[in-house]
């Protein structure tokens, strides 16, 4: 796994996000501008999707 | 032997989790939902000999844990007491049952029910979704006008969950609750969640503490988790003027909170207990 932080850009706002190197599909990140949920979908390449909302019966 | 997480996002808890798996070189792998087709074969879940229930959306995990013990796969927590925890009414028809304090509670099913019972348990009192998590949809409810009007929003959402309300009485008690993180049966570390709101729950803001367990506390929750048959939990207890009553319990318990008040590594705590059951036999 590569220890670099990696770079992408909100889906919504097209802000530059830096991402952590250890990152895993299915983390959720915030756009540090716009603050819209970024669901990963895949590490290599990036691929993301807005995050869905939380569901009803989404807890702990 | 393989261990399979089932999980659909990855939050904190999950990445220390998977962190300490790593750590012991045990081999893990995600059993995602949204990857997953259930034919009625063992092999739908790669050869798995025990699925840890980290998932966020409650209803499918219910029923994957389900398939997996089917086929003999170990689950934590398992699917029956997975299904008691989530769901409100059956968590306290359990604790009630095995002498358990918690504050009074009816489950009815008509408006004209709940209004009769509101009469009974005074006001304010709380309306609690059966369903549900993180402090969603509570209602502090002050007095048998509103109750009506809450509950004939409630009833006009459509929806059968929305229609069995569960009525409790509003406990005082000082600005904060009790969470206690329970690790194979065993309180492991606790916190106060503490809030001037009368929801203390973290996703609602309330400031995590640090606390001791004690004696008693200790008793009550293995008591709880015992009753309700679940291995790693977090437990809710409020304290009132008559002393401990159990609120909840959550059987996929989040800790990035707790992890910050206390000293004790509870991914580690949690790895290693996974790691003890998985020669675990189900009679």
């Amino acid at each position: 796994m590569s220890d670099q932080k990696k770079e992408a850009k909100c889906l919504e706002c097209q802000a530059e996000i830096i991402l952590e190197p250890d990152l895993q599909a299915g983390e959720v990140i915030t756009c540090p501008e716009c603050s819209t949920d970024l669901e990963v979908k895949q590490v290599n390449p990036l691929k993301f999707s807005l995050a869905p909302a939380v569901q009803e019966d989404w807890g702990q | 032997m393989k261990i399979g997480i089932l999980c659909s996002k990855i939050r904190v808890e999950e990445k220390l989790l998977f962190q300490e798996f790593s750590k012991l070189n045990q081999e893990i792998v995600q059993i995602n939902p949204n990857d997953l087709s259930l034919n009625g074969s063992k092999a739908d879940f790669g050869k798995i000999d025990l699925l840890l229930n980290r998932e966020i959306a409650q209803t499918r995990a219910e029923l994957i844990l389900e398939f997996a013990e089917k086929f003999g796969i170990k689950t934590i927590n398992s699917a029956a007491s997975t299904k008691l925890c989530n769901n409100k009414a059956l968590t306290t028809n359990v604790l009630v049952k095995a002498s358990i304090s918690v504050p009074r509670t009816a489950i009815v099913f008509s408006v004209e029910e709940a209004m009769k019972i509101g009469q009974k348990l005074g006001y304010p009192l709380v309306v609690k979704p059966i369903w549900g998590s993180w402090g969603r949809l509570l209602s502090k409810v002050e007095s048998q006008e509103t109750l009506e009007t809450i509950l004939e929003h409630k009833q006009a959402l459509n929806s059968p969950q929305n229609s069995i309300f569960y009525l409790q009485e509003y406990i005082e008690k000082p600005d904060r609750d009790i969470r206690v993180f329970v690790v194979g049966g065993k309180p492991i570390a606790a916190m106060y969640r503490v809030s001037k709101h009368w929801l203390t729950n973290t996703a609602k803001g309330a400031i995590p503490k640090g606390m001791k367990l004690n004696k008693e506390l200790n008793a009550l929750v293995e008591k709880t988790v015992q009753a309700l048959g679940v291995e790693i939990a977090g437990v809710d207890i409020v304290e009132s003027k008559k002393g401990y009553l159990v609120l909840e319990v959550n059987a996929t318990p989040e800790f990035r909170g707790l992890k910050e008040v206390t000293n004790v590594n509870i991914a580690k705590l949690i790895v290693e207990y996974v790691l003890k059951g998985k020669k675990y036999v189900k009679n």
